[in-house]
């Protein structure tokens, strides 16, 4: 009889999923620059297709979902881009163009990775967890773009 | 005690893991069952079958009349033609009996009937991935039947051997015959003719003077590649009428099936000796190709087929390729890659010891998803999921299938040498294919998040079971101090360790259930340039 019940334990216990923790990272940007911008991303000095967004002022957008197996931090929308520079330009086509980490330009006007106004750096992104349980966390990662950011550009 | 017993079973049996499964499906309209327009395959009308001992007593009496002495030099007599086989359907109520049925190496079975004409041959074909469907095939007269699965005899059949030396005979007509008896294999034409056949036998009405050797090349995009790989190691199947042939691709995805004497069904099975992938819960994942006598070469540019071939590889590679020193897995059945052409956006894929399709379905299943966020996966994805649920498989034999000692085994244990499989595996298959850095501490152009960076970016500020452990045990990189900028994480494990291989790891992982005994047994097992504070250095953040 103990060993029926050893066996039952087991195929109860082995019957349960290997796999069971998991995450879901969201991505957002939000342009509170007070005019439309757009983003154009580039890799060796050619645009990324498919990667150009149009966003409003006032304007939240959802830009990239990541989530699979793993109570951790998942991916944030900077390793979808492929890209090694962005160009945003504004509602009167000033422009400003972000620099990926060791990448370097001739324009002086480039803001560095290590700008704390870089897009491509996470560090400038806002981390929130919005969920956290003991087998799931669900985290949002926003930049925003601010007035100082268009008054920058020209 | 029996209460106990009973509460038991019934958590056994109502584990939140399982997965639905519906009641067969017992619509006998074949051809609206199958066929439709989303590209699946799709069937025409009923063909008059040449075997059935009804058509070839006709045909011998037809032969007797055109040529009365040869008729009789081989058969006695018309009753001489009797059934020799079945042709039959059989539908498994649930996973139990659908594997009993595929673990029966006499059994050809096809989801479809083999006696219709089909129309949209080219396309992708496709079972409700969740429901038991009928499958066809020819058995000997003798053949056993299990009592408990359902079965239906369709219809008798006279199905005369052919020659096991491979001797082709020539026919009264000219044409060709894989019949070692020549009036056999008139007997055969004169069915096929009079059954309206003659298509199958015939180049525009005129005999076939040549047989069909089905040869060709299978191939499949790799979206990280963008290039089309071989494909190899998958079954082809040739299918003329109840006459199967088959053989799996080689290395560089090229097949050559033996003769057949007219047109041929061609189709792709992702199946072989140690694995089998599904198409859903239930249901073999396969592609039914040309009705052909053409060579079939077949690049599986897209769509559900890509998914498929690529659950395949990662299968494929783990079990038959190059991965080191590790072990193959070693089930003792056919583990079942169950492939769900859906989304799920917790998880890519994973394992259930004991089954999805059924928590008392004895065999093991791994389920791999298609898409998440209503994104499909990329090729390198999908195959090194494949290969990381396969390592989970790998672990628990290791156990020595034992239920309760696996258990105890820590998620970041059990986790972190799936990862480091994973991470081993895919990126041998990628840098084999031309990326020369797949995996390495500088290489990001990868979907699959661990393999970023090879994974050196991992701290415990990450979170997750999904550790860099046995990554760090293996490699010479020491990502202290070093920046991974798309996650703006600058390394802070100091790792001085390398010198163990997967494999060797392998060989006391068994003694591995969390970092407590795992630091013991690295210490018994270091290499000789490795010392104890290094190990202790490294696990410490762990």
């Amino acid at each position: 009889m103990k060993s029926t019940i050893l066996v039952l334990l087991s195929l109860y216990f082995f019957s349960s999923c290997t796999d069971r923790t998991s995450h879901k990272t969201q991505s957002f940007i939000v342009n509170n620059s007070l005019v439309n911008l757009k983003l154009e991303y580039y890799r060796n000095g050619v645009l990324v297709p498919d990667n150009s967004l149009n966003i409003n002022n006032n304007e939240k957008i959802k830009v990239y979902t990541e989530s699979s197996e793993g109570k951790d931090v998942g991916d944030s929308y900077l390793v979808k881009l492929n890209a090694d520079s962005l160009v945003v330009t504004y509602f009167d086509n000033k422009k400003t163009t972000y620099l990926f980490f060791g990448i370097l330009s001739a324009n002086k006007d480039a803001i560095s990775f290590e700008n704390t106004r870089n897009i491509f750096n996470l560090g400038n992104w806002k981390k929130d967890i919005i969920l956290e349980s003991k087998k799931r966390v669900e985290t949002y990662f926003t930049f925003t773009f601010i007035q100082e950011d268009y008054l920058r550009a020209n | 005690m029996k209460k106990i017993i009973y509460c038991l079973l019934l958590l056994v049996v109502f584990n939140s893991c399982k997965r639905e499964e519906n009641a067969p499906n017992n619509n006998d309209d074949v051809a609206t069952k199958i066929g439709d327009n989303n590209g699946n395959i799709v069937l025409g009308k009923k063909l008059e079958n040449p075997y059935s001992v009804k058509n070839m007593k006709k045909a011998y009496q037809s032969l007797a009349q055109q040529q009365p002495n040869s008729a009789n030099k081989s058969f006695a007599d018309e009753n001489a033609i009797t059934t020799t086989h079945y042709y039959v359907r059989f539908l498994p109520t649930d996973s139990i009996q659908y594997n009993k049925l595929k673990a029966d190496g006499s059994l050809v079975l096809y989801p479809i009937p083999l006696d219709y004409e089909i129309i949209d041959a080219g396309c992708n074909t496709q079972e409700p991935s969740d429901k038991p469907v009928w499958q066809y095939t020819a058995v000997k007269k003798t053949y056993q039947f299990d009592p408990t699965i359902k079965y239906e005899i369709l219809e008798d059949l006279y199905l005369p051997e052919e020659s096991s030396t491979g001797t082709i005979s020539t026919l009264s007509d000219g044409s060709k015959s894989t019949y070692a008896n020549k009036l056999t294999g008139d007997l055969v034409n004169e069915s096929m003719k009079m059954t309206n056949n003659l298509k199958d036998i015939s180049d525009s009405g005129a005999p076939r003077k040549v047989l069909y050797r089905p040869a060709g090349r299978i191939t499949v995009f790799d979206t990280r590649l963008n290039k089309s790989i071989p494909l190899a190691g998958v079954e082809i199947r040739g299918r003329r009428w109840f006459n199967f042939k088959s053989t799996y691709t080689d290395a560089n995805g090229n097949y050559s099936l033996g003769y057949f004497g007219g047109n041929t069904n061609l189709s792709i099975f992702y199946e072989t000796g140690a694995f089998d992938v599904r198409s859903g819960t239930l249901g073999q994942a396969w592609y039914n190709g040309p009705h052909t006598n053409d060579p079939w070469s077949f690049d599986i540019r897209d769509g559900v087929q890509r998914f498929y071939a690529h659950v395949f590889r990662g299968a494929f590679r783990y079990h038959n390729g190059n991965i080191g020193d590790l072990k193959r897995p070693n089930y003792g059945g056919k583990i079942k890659y169950c492939a769900y052409d859906k989304n799920n956006d917790d998880i890519n894929g994973d394992a259930s010891p004991f089954g999805y399709s059924n928590h008392l379905g004895i065999l093991p299943d791994i389920r791999i998803f298609r898409y998440s966020n209503n994104i499909e996966h990329l090729s390198d994805e999908i195959f090194s999921t494949t290969v990381h649920e396969t390592a989970h498989f790998s672990h628990i034999e290791l156990m020595n299938w034992n239920l309760l000692q696996f258990q105890q085994v820590s998620n970041r244990i059990a986790e972190s040498w799936a990862v480091a499989v994973q991470w081993q595996i895919t990126s041998m298959e990628y840098k084999d294919r031309g990326i020369t850095d797949f995996g390495n501490p500088n290489f990001v152009n990868t979907n699959v998040r661990r393999l970023r960076y090879g994974y050196q970016y991992w701290n415990s500020d990450i979170g997750s079971d999904y550790t860099s452990l046995f990554i760090n045990l293996v490699d010479n990189f020491n990502e202290n101090g070093a920046f991974f900028p798309l996650y703006n994480i600058t390394g802070n494990i100091n790792d001085n360790v390398s010198g163990y291989s997967l494999g060797s790891i392998e060989s006391f992982l068994k003694h591995c259930y969390g970092i407590s005994s795992t630091r013991e047994q690295l210490k018994s097992h270091k290499p000789i340039n490795v010392s104890d504070d290094q190990i202790d250095l490294l696990l410490n953040n762990y």
